[in-house]
């Protein structure tokens, strides 16, 4: 019985550790190819110039601090 | 000065991954989440300015000094913008709440931060990097200083205002804002510092032109009428003067101001404010857009006070010229009513407020009769061109990020280089010619 469930836990754990390569396998060989920063969203998405402009109507739509009132008159 | 594209606004250039400030993690100024591919939740908790209130924690780390005494500068604190209105105003608590409210609303925008003015373009003119998230050493002085001192001083001192020609430091030297005003002073801790001009490391003409305030000064004028009568008065131009200013917010929430006529003048007044280091009796003073129904949208009487201060202001118009048509002659000044500050230049409501400042007439120095001017009154004469000669040959290269200069030299002649910086129109080129209309 108890080998019953060591082995049952074997089978789960090797389950367990498949998922897991599954999903590091991949990005580790990605962090090898690149420096450690392309891991960064940030960097990723703000320095790729086609997706920012794919993006340009959204982004208006994020600043809207810096719209100006119509009403404004005369000079400051 | 048009605004950026939006997407260049947020478009890092790659190449400043690579500076010793791309170097530090985007997460360690802007916070955010660098490991989720989601836009909105990557960005939840982002700080857009890490450099405002406080730098500290962003740039303190290696530039300690700077950011220690930068918080306390005028471009962080506006300071004095409370302290006025705050004399100004009625001291009547529930009144005098809603003013502050009102300033804070209207005025707070105004203040630069380091990445205001070393990163991005101000907020004021809708942002946007000034080159790809680089950070630049020497601000721009058409973009950044240009965008919250447009409307006076850069004007002032690029020429812009008709018929007033450019400032002599620019016109033939090519001197920028930051050939005088150093990061020593754009950094410096103004804590008790009453007023722009009170900054003891703001500068002073005479560092540059010791000779003036010398033994014996190459200029008789400079040694006749030195600690009594301001540089300017005699050196600079008409400069803007304004009237009737009213703040309010729209129904989509936005502010607004709304500012009456601007006129050129050049008045002569009595300093109001005699220090050591601005001992002169007469200096420049202009009308600056102060109203006392400023708030009036906010709260009726807000500025009960108003006549606590002048509304005539020491200014120190950036146009200096050699030659002025005040300084050509003894007598263009000595006797003429017309440049100073008389009682009927006042109107009737703000009389009490200036008392100070106006000239009486014993005041108004008396015609001295053995003088001849100094340089006939012919343009052609004028040691600073406004324009460059008919025959002038051009060529144009980049200086700043999107700005373009113009040089100009005579074809074959004495090779005479008249630089023109001027900032692009909206169409992104430079006008045609830098002074016509
Ligand atoms: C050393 C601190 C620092 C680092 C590191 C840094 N930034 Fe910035 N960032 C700033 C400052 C300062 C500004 C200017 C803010 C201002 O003036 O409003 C700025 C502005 C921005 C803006 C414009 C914000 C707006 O709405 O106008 C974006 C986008 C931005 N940074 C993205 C990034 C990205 C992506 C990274 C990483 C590649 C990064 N930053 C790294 C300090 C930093
Ligand atoms: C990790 C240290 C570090 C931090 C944090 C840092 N800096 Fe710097 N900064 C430097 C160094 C080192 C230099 C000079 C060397 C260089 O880059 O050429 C420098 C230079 C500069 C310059 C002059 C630019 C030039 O090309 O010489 C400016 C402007 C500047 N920093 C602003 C800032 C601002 C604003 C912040 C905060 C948002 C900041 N720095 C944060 C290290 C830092
Ligand atoms: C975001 C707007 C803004 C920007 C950008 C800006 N200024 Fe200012 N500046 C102000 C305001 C507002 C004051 C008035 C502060 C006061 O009177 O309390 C001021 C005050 C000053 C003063 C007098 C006080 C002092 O600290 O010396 C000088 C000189 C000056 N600015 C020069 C510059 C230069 C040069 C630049 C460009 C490098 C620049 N400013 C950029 C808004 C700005
Ligand atoms: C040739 C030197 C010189 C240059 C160039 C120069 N300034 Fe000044 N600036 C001065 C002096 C001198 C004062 C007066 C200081 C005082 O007496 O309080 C001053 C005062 C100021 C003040 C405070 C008084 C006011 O009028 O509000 C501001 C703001 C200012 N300058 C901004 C600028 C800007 C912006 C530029 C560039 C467009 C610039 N200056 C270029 C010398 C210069
Ligand atoms: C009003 C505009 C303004 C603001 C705000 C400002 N600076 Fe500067 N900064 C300047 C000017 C002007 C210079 C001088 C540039 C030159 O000499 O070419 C300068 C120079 C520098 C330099 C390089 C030269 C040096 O002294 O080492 C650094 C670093 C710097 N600033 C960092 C900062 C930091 C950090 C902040 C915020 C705490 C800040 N600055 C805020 C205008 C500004
Ligand atoms: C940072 C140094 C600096 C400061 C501060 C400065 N100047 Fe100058 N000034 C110069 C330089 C450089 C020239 C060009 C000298 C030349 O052409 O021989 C000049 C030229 C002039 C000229 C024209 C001289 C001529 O021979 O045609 C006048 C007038 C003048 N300055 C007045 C002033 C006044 C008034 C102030 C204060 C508001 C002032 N300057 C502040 C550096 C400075
Ligand atoms: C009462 C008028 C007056 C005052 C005040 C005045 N100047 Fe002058 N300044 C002149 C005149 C006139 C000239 C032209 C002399 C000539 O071209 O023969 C001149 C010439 C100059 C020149 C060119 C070189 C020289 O020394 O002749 C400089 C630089 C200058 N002034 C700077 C200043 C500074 C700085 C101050 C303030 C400390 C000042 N001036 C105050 C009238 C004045
Ligand atoms: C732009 C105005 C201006 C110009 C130009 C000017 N002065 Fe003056 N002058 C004054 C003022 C104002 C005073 C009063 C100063 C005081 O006593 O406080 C004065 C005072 C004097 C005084 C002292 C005696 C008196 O009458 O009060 C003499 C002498 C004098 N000026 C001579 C000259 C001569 C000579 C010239 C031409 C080379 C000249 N001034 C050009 C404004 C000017």
């Amino acid at each position: 019985m108890k080998n019953l469930l060591k082995k049952k836990g074997y089978k789960a754990g090797l389950i367990v550790v498949f998922v897991i390569a599954a999903f590091l396998g991949p990005a580790a060989a990605y962090a090898k190819a690149e420096p450690a920063k392309s891991k960064s969203e940030c960097i990723a998405c703000h320095t790729d110039l086609n997706r920012i402009i794919r993006l340009s109507s959204e982004i208006e739509q994020i600043r809207p601090e810096f719209r100006r009132s119509a009403e404004a008159s005369g000079e400051g | 000065m048009a605004p950026l594209e939006p997407y260049e606004k947020i478009y890092v250039n790659p190449s400043f991954i690579k500076t010793g400030h791309g170097e530090i993690a985007c997460e360690t100024c802007h916070g955010g989440n660098p490991k989720d591919p989601n836009r909105q939740t990557a960005h939840q908790g982002i700080v857009k300015d890490p450099t405002f209130p406080d730098a500290d924690k962003a740039c303190g780390e290696c530039h300690e000094n700077i950011a220690s005494t930068a918080k306390n500068s005028l471009h962080y604190t506006l300071a004095p913008f409370e302290k006025v209105i705050k004399a100004r105003a009625n001291k009547d608590e529930g009144i005098l709440e809603k003013v502050c409210q009102a300033r804070e609303k209207h005025c707070n925008g105004c203040h630069a931060s380091c990445g205001q003015c070393h990163v991005s373009r101000p907020d004021y003119i809708e942002g946007g990097f000034l080159r790809g998230h680089l950070f630049q050493k020497t601000p721009c002085m058409h973009t950044t200083c240009a965008s919250c001192h447009g409307g006076r001083v850069y004007s002032e001192f690029t020429g812009a205002n008709d018929e007033y020609p450019p400032d002599v430091h620019y016109a033939s030297k090519g001197m920028t804002c930051m050939d005088c005003h150093t990061g020593k002073e754009m950094h410096s801790d103004a804590t008790g510092v009453a007023t722009r001009f009170d900054l003891p490391e703001r500068p002073r003409c005479d560092q540059c032109h010791p000779d003036v305030v010398s033994e014996k000064p190459k200029t008789d004028s400079h040694t006749i009428h030195r600690d009594k009568v301001a540089c300017q008065v005699c050196h600079a131009v008409g400069y803007r003067n304004c009237s009737n200013c009213h703040v309010g917010t729209d129904k989509n929430g936005l502010t607004y101001f709304r500012s009456g006529k601007t006129e050129m003048l050049f008045k002569i007044g009595i300093n109001p404010n005699q220090t050591k280091g601005r001992p002169y009796t007469y200096v420049v003073l202009r009308h600056p857009p102060a109203d006392p129904g400023l708030f009036d949208f906010y709260v009726k009487n807000g500025l009960g006070d108003f006549d606590k201060l002048p509304t005539w202001k020491l200014d120190t118009p950036h146009n200096i010229q050699r030659i002025t048509p005040q300084n050509n002659a003894c007598n263009n000044c000595h006797g003429n009513a017309a440049l100073f500050l008389l009682e009927k230049d006042v109107t009737d409501w703000e009389q009490k407020a200036n008392v100070r400042g106006v000239v009486p007439d014993a005041k108004i120095p008396r015609p001295i009769f053995d003088r001849p001017a100094i340089r006939p009154d012919d343009p052609s004469k004028s040691p600073h061109p406004p324009f460059p000669p008919a025959n002038a040959t051009y060529s144009m290269q980049l200086t700043c990020y999107h700005t373009w200069q113009w040089r100009a030299g005579t074809k074959g002649g004495r090779g005479e280089i008249f630089p023109f910086e001027i900032p692009l129109n909206n169409k992104g080129f430079p006008p045609i010619f830098p002074r016509s209309g």
